[in-house]
């Protein structure tokens, strides 16, 4: 009987140590981190930054599919939906205006937060400092990307006529809210104030992989300025840049631009800034390795014999048309060299090739002709093409629009040329590339719509002219 | 001492096996039992001799018989009865066992498994329990499943797809659902489970809605469910939505008994929830349709006329075409009866149970295994449950309790669509198993469709827990349970190298075939530990009772996603380790805890049989929320009166029993809440930015975020007439407040969505039990039990006082005075002969104008789609040894739109299949009158969308009647010794359903189907 007690006792115990022990109820998530001030050193400050470049879009082929950097293969009729976006329906049009509309102010939102944890990092060593900088300077570059990308898809063209239209919004707080979008004129200027605060940030000889940089940050201006009419600023803007950055004449080869697409190497002239991502560069083309891509490239860009980017940019490849005949087609080459391949690729977001552009256009706009003409020329002595220019000064803007769609095709930067000079756009049908539809240079659809949960939550927001009844 | 347990249970598993020695001056006991309330026979009673481990159980027509000696003891009982004692005087004894009322003056070491089944909240509450002899014998793998129709207001939908968990809900939702895009339907579906489903609970001990699935139903002595706020305030924070208490089986004391259970069947096709297209039709369709990509067309004379037209060799083509299309026309594949199939159903279980006076023990092993419907889908599990108990003193007793559970689940190959979805798709003049390219997907022959994946998925189970009950003092008694329940799930998935997909990804061949390797381990602890009180003065009696529980969850779970098998070995150790970039090796884990801690105390009262008063009051805490939110408190009361107690009832005496209760409580939910949505929260996401692991804000937090409150009213009322009749009705109401919703907010900023209480909800029903004898006679015996609930659901207010627009249509999602349910829908008018389009009818009686969009007063409601009444019917009819019972559930005042994506709606989609009646329902040309479906060339925009909506030609009734199970059974008493009883069995489940639905399947609304139908034929055999 007493050994029965004991064990009664040992059981008391027992459960009352449990109970004791275990009541605890403060217990923290293992991979969660509570409380707003939780960024509050430099290398949890790198991981919320590393947050903001994953989280900014990155791939801009859909806007090659929208403008006429390719043409569609006949396999596009088993992806009727694609082929509706490159026809430029309106539904189509809308659910990817949703998708980039929510990444880039997931970006802008993630910005904020890390501009607001820096706040509270107190740093003292000069290295610490440095990086301090570079870390705001970056995130601030990133902020005014995400600013810049959304008006240039869904703001009008800047003119001194419209400077007070709907521009986008501009969020800086952490929290829900319904805001206006701010006129096109405070918007430009809001860019340009957080590039030149980067600029200022940023210490001259920074220049790392996968990171932005002054360079970045003067070549973000130049773009800016051009995009605001401001040529003299975006010519001053783009010297710099390529005052810093030469590309000399000097690749007698092609090498080092051939290298810029296998490699996103920070050393190579060719790159201002490129993104790390681990995905391929194709999957928004790419039907399957036995059949060949969705899309080919236009056959009106087409290359001098002696032209360096010729075989890079283009793959040439026998093609099953749909009544069986075998044409022979090409298939964008850039970041790859066997198109029945879909490998990863890092993308050049900024080459140093499109400060010549904006050189050539400002000086242009600004009257300069033979200026541009040199400015051209060196460019395609850079390239090695043997291209003669334009003695008529009207038609030179029209030539380099033309060599730098040659130089850009597949990269997105059309579609804003284009929108820029309200130039019409002809989509071809996918079974005989005859004309089938042209987009007028006026046609509303060069804005995308304020995405429909935008709309239906913000009671403040101004839909774009012409998706009023759709969206 | 110390071994002395183990040891009898040695000795009582032999004594199964061995005969006893038997006393010479014995003569032959007999007798009958039956109860004293009904006069029903009583079937599997204990009768046994005091201090010996000789007895016997009344058999089928509650005789018993036993050798015994003048002067023995006799102990005879029957769960739910009081135990009797009796001297033997004679050689036939018929005894009268009285039923086990609620007696607080019994001081008897019985102890429940369970210490939170206080017999004081059955007095006020609603707690409706389960005879499990009623579902015990039925084929089926899932307890959720049989759940089915066994109590009103328990509702469990069942989905057609094998091994997936039924949802069960207890009177209601209680909570509103996620809306809107952006969030995918795995997702809604469990936080729609995570926030409306009950509460499990096994002897005593907390367990997880997937352990629960894992139960053996042969191992379940008792399923009670608490529906109301008196019941569940026990429970706290947990047992908002009410509570399932589950009662495991124990040994019980008397002679040994080995029991050997056998169940085999087949497991049917059922039928399709659509019937498609058939050849002719199908083919007659594609050319009405003029697309160029199906042979309907380009084999027909129409395309070569508009596109060959100034051929040399027309004649000849158009002929060739015809020879093409008329071969096609032979073909005939029913592609339903390609990809069901015929499957098997199996199981066994065998049980063994004995016990002396202080020790007691139940031992089973269950094994079951199902075939799935479609190829490559099955389930099997196993299950094991050993109970011990052990009389320490005459004060102490202790039980220990370890089960352990196995399920592996596998899931049908598919790449493209899964088999359920690919009946519906495929063409009937395609052919299966072959390599010709097919119409319905483009460049992907029939093999490249199937066998491209394999899934397989296991869990396992293992639980330990322990009971202590002290009788401290003759009205003082202390009981405890602590419990440890481990459930391990694995899920493999594996695309072979050779998927066709993998095949043309344009990934390297080294990187191409992909494997999916998850386990997840969830450890839950749960101690409760309640101290109760009881006294009597007078015609007073007094119950008071206190407890503190405790209950902690960790999940941990680790997954691998790897890519580049090697070219003979599909497992996750075949993962190539140095593929870089975007097919690399990629790893998961994360590792949560959460625990609550609450503390109640709750009082009864009765006066003189007639007056219960009940009142319990718990304060809960939670550790997912900071500690200034964390605490919620509940409490409940309850009042009963039992008037067939009064002097002045007895003119009325034919009523025997009636008894008014009523009971109202508050409680509150956290389903839906963590940390990260009311404070701010970061965390690490899996990317990795220039070798920087992201950081980010996991949410837009809401730092006014409160628990939603429920208040809970139940009336009811209990009868019993003429002895043989029970009834109970049920009327309640339950209001939620501070609902939880994630609202969409406007994604400038940042985010998409905010976890806001939006408003309240209410519940508010009828249930009705009746359970009647409706013949007896030395032979023959009709049993029958009916269950009916009604349920209406109701959003009260809405704090924003607007209705909700959350999936961006024009019709709100919630309104106030709208049930969470409702389908909104246009009135059609049919289709236009002159242009093909739909006409609708707006709300002022005017043809709607299809170009233009649709505002909100053009959409009306069109019904519910939770059905509000549901029930069952079972009926038992024995005569002689026979038995045959039936059980019917029914479902009846819901809607539901029917599966829209077996109709064509575009031209582009002809070369897949359409539902039957199609091509002489579609529009196609000027004149074509009284047609069902519009043209298919709509253009997009707004006509296209408007065709997009439901109408009240698309939506039908789903109301059905199912008998859910039919059973022939024959008994029989051997009087042998080594095999006591047996008993074979027939059965059919699932086997009839009807209903008017056409959509699909009515009870689940979605094209997997129905619940497989299965044909099985048992055995029960007791030694």
């Amino acid at each position: 009987m007493k050994k029965r007690s004991i064990k009664i006792k040992l059981w008391g115990l027992i459960s009352a140590l449990l109970l004791v022990n275990a009541c605890s109820l403060e217990i923290p998530i293992e991979d969660q981190i509570t409380g707003i001030d939780a960024i509050d050193n430099l290398p949890i400050a790198k991981e919320a930054l590393a947050a903001v470049y994953l989280s900014i879009p990155k791939n801009k082929l859909m806007f090659s599919k929208l403008a006429d950097d390719f043409y569609p293969s006949y396999h596009l009729r088993d992806y009727m939906d694609d082929y509706r976006l490159y026809q430029w329906s309106i539904s189509n049009i809308a659910l990817e205006s949703n998708v980039l509309w929510t990444e880039y102010y997931s970006t802008i939102m993630k910005a904020n937060v890390l501009l607001q944890g820096l706040e509270n990092i107190r740093v003292s060593s000069e290295k610490e400092q440095r990086e301090y900088r570079i870390i705001k300077a970056e995130t601030i570059t990133l902020k005014a990307i995400s600013y810049y990308e959304l008006l240039q898809i869904y703001a009008p063209t800047y003119t001194a006529d419209n400077a007070s239209l709907d521009g986008i919004i501009l969020k800086n707080e952490l929290k829900s809210q319904e805001l206006k979008r701010s006129s096109l004129d405070l918007c430009y200027k809001e860019v340009n104030r957080l590039l030149l605060d980067a600029a200022a940030l940023f210490p001259e000889n920074y220049n790392t992989k996968f990171h932005l940089s002054q360079r970045a940050a003067y070549a973000l201006l130049s773009k800016v300025n051009l995009d605001c009419k401001k040529y003299t600023a975006a010519l001053d803007y783009a010297s710099e840049v390529l005052q810093q950055v030469p590309l000399s004449l000097s690749d007698k080869s092609g090498s080092v631009y051939s290298a810029a697409w296998e490699q996103a190497l920070s050393s190579n002239p060719e790159i201002l800034f490129s993104y790390e991502q681990f995905s391929s560069y194709y999957t928004r083309i790419f039907n399957s390795s036995e059949l060949g891509d969705y899309y080919i490239v236009n056959p009106h860009i087409a290359f001098d014999a002696t032209d360096y980017r010729k075989d890079v940019c283009l793959l040439k490849s026998d093609f099953r048309e749909i009544d069986g005949n075998i044409i022979n087609v090409s298939f964008l080459g850039k970041y790859r060299k066997d198109y029945t391949l879909s490998s990863d690729a890092n993308i050049l977001a900024l080459r140093t090739a499109e400060m010549y552009f904006i050189q050539a256009e400002s000086q242009i706009a600004l009257g300069q002709y033979s200026a541009a003409r040199t400015t051209l020329q060196y460019f395609l002595k850079l390239r090695n093409s043997s291209r003669v220019i334009t003695i008529d000064d009207a038609l030179l803007l029209g030539e380099v629009l033309q060599e730098k769609q040659r130089e850009f095709f597949g990269e997105g930067l059309r579609y804003f040329d284009l929108k820029r000079y309200q130039k019409n756009l002809i989509k071809v049908h996918y079974r005989d590339h005859k004309k089938e539809n042209t987009i007028e240079g006026t046609d509303f659809r060069w804005c995308f719509p304020i995405p429909k949960s935008e709309m239906r939550n913000n009671h403040q927001i101004q839909q774009n002219p012409g998706w009023i009844p759709y969206i | 001492m110390k071994n002395r347990p183990l040891l009898l249970l040695f000795i009582v598993i032999l004594s199964v096996f061995t005969t006893h020695a038997q006393d010479k001056k014995t003569f032959l006991l007999q007798g009958e039992i039956s109860s004293a309330l009904s006069g029903e026979k009583l079937i599997g009673v204990t009768v046994l001799l005091k201090n010996k481990l000789q007895g016997t159980t009344s058999d089928f027509y509650g005789k018993y018989q036993l050798e015994v000696k003048k002067g023995d003891l006799l102990i005879v009982r029957y769960l739910g009865f009081k135990t009797q004692r009796i001297l033997v005087k004679s050689a036939v004894l018929n005894i009268v066992l009285k039923e086990d009322a609620v007696d607080l003056n019994t001081v008897v070491l019985h102890f429940k498994a369970n210490i939170n089944d206080l017999d004081t909240r059955k007095a006020t509450g609603a707690v409706a329990t389960i005879d499990t002899k009623k579902i015990n014998n039925v084929a089926s793998m899932s307890v959720g499943e049989l759940l089915q129709g066994q109590v009103a207001g328990l509702v469990v939908i069942n989905n057609g797809e094998l091994g997936k968990a039924p949802k069960i809900r207890i009177r209601g939702t209680s909570t509103l659902s996620i809306k809107g895009k952006g969030v995918n339907s795995t997702n809604k579906e469990a936080y729609d489970n995570r926030a409306n489903q009950p509460l499990y609970v096994f002897d005593g001990q907390i367990i997880s809605p997937e352990a629960f699935a894992l139960i053996s139903i042969n191992d379940i002595e008792e399923i009670k469910v608490l529906k109301d706020a008196s019941a569940n305030a026990l429970y706290g924070i947990k047992a908002a939505n009410g509570v399932i208490e589950i009662t495991g089986k124990r040994g019980t004391k008397g002679v040994s008994q080995f029991q050997y259970r056998f169940h085999q069947g087949l497991t049917l096709r059922g039928s399709p929830g659509v019937t498609m297209m058939k050849t002719a039709e199908k083919l007659a369709f594609e050319q009405q349709s003029k697309n160029r990509n199906t042979p309907g067309y380009y084999y027909s004379e129409g395309y070569f006329k508009q596109y060959y037209k100034n051929s040399p060799d027309l004649a000849s083509l158009i002929e060739n075409g015809r020879v093409k299309l008329d071969s096609l026309k032979n073909i005939e594949t029913d592609w339903f009866r390609e990809l069901t199939k015929i499957s098997s159903y199996q199981s066994h279980n065998i049980t063994a149970t004995g016990g002396s006076d202080e020790t007691r023990f139940y031992i089973s092993g269950n094994f079951g295994k199902q075939g799935g419907k479609f190829n490559g889908n099955s389930t099997e599990s196993f299950s094991t449950r050993v109970n011990f108990e052990h009389q320490f003193s005459k004060k102490v007793i202790g039980m220990i309790t370890i089960g352990s559970g196995f399920v592996r689940t596998k899931t049908p190959s598919s790449s493209l669509g899964n088999p359920a979805s690919l009946l519906y798709q495929l063409n009937p003049y395609e052919t299966p198993y072959s390599d010709a390219k097919l119409t319905s997907f483009p460049r992907v022959s029939f093999n490249n469709l199937i066998n491209q994946y394999s899934g397989k998925s296991t869990s396992k189970r293992f639980n330990i827990s322990t009971n202590f009950y002290w009788n401290i003092l003759p009205d003082l008694k202390l009981s405890s349970v602590v419990g440890l329940d481990n459930m391990v799930s694995e899920s493999l998935g594996i695309t072979p190298k050779t998927a066709y997909t993998e095949v043309t990804s344009g990934i390297p061949e080294t990187e191409r075939g992909k494997v999916t390797k998850n386990k997840g381990v969830n450890t839950s602890i749960s101690t409760n530990t309640r101290l109760n009180y009881q006294k009597s003065f007078g015609s007073h009696q007094l119950f008071l009772s206190a407890n503190v529980d405790y209950f902690k969850s960790m999940i941990d779970n680790i997954g691998i996603t790897g890519y580049g098998l090697p070219s003979k070995m599909n497992s996750a150790a075949g993962i190539n380790q140095n593929i870089t970039g975007r097919r690399r090796v990629r790893s998961t884990a994360t590792n949560r805890s959460q625990a609550q801690l609450g503390m109640g105390v709750s009082l009864g009262y009765n006066w003189d049989s007639k007056y219960d008063f009940y009142a319990s009051y718990k304060k809960d805490g939670s550790s997912l929320l900071p500690a200034n939110k964390r605490w919620n408190s509940f409490w409940a009361t309850g009042l009963a009166y039992t008037v067939s107690a009064e002097d002045f009832w007895s003119p009325y005496a034919f009523v025997s029993s009636l008894k008014l209760r009523a009971s109202y409580g508050v409680t509150a939910s956290l389903a839906g809440i963590d940390a990260s949505l009311v404070v701010p929260t970061y965390t690490y996401g899996t990317t990795s930015y220039a070798g920087n692991r992201e950081f980010y804000l996991m949410n837009l937090f809401n730092e006014k975020l409160k628990p939603e409150q429920s208040k809970s009213l139940n009336l009811g009322l209990d009868l019993s007439i003429l002895k043989n009749t029970n009834i109970g009705l049920s009327l309640y109401r339950r209001v939620t407040s501070e609902v939880l919703l994630t609202m969409p907010i406007a994604p400038s900023n940042g985010f998409g969505s905010l976890l806001k209480n939006i408003g309240s909800l209410e519940n508010k029903g009828l249930e009705l039990t009746i359970s009647s004898t409706l013949l007896t006679t030395d032979n023959f015996k009709w049993n029958t039990s009916f269950n009916a609930s009604y349920n209406k659901n109701t959003v009260l207010k809405l704090y924003g006082d607007k209705p909700l627009y959350l999936s961006g249509n024009p019709y709100p999602d919630y309104q106030e005075g709208e049930s969470v349910a409702v389908i909104y829908g246009l009135k059609t008018l049919g289709i236009h002969p002159a242009d093909g389009l739909p006409r609708f009818l707006s709300s002022d009686g005017k043809e709607l104008s299809i170009y233009n969009k649709l505002k909100e007063n053009d959409f009306s409601v069109l019904g519910v789609s939770t059905p509000p009444v549901t029930g069952g019917w079972y009926h038992q009819l024995r005569y002689k040894a026979f038995e045959c019972s039936v059980s019917l559930y029914f479902s009846t005042g819901g809607k539901a739109v029917y599966q829209n994506n077996t109709v064509i709606r575009h031209a582009d989609h002809v070369n897949k299949n359409g539902v039957q009646g199609q091509l002489a329902e579609t529009w196609f040309m000027l004149g074509d009158e009284g047609k069902i479906y519009p043209k298919l060339n709509v253009a997009s925009g707004e006509i296209y969308l408007n065709q997009s909506y439901a109408t009240d030609r698309t939506v039908g009734k789903t109301d059905y009647i199912r008998v859910n199970n039919i059973r022939l059974s024959y008994h029989l008493d051997t009087g042998l010794k080594f095999l006591k009883k047996c008993s074979i069995n027939l059965q059919g489940k699932n086997l009839f359903t009807l209903s008017n639905f056409s959509g699909a399947d009515p009870e689940a609304a979605n094209l997997i189907g129905a619940v497989q139908p299965i044909v099985s034929a048992g055995i029960n055999l007791t030694f």
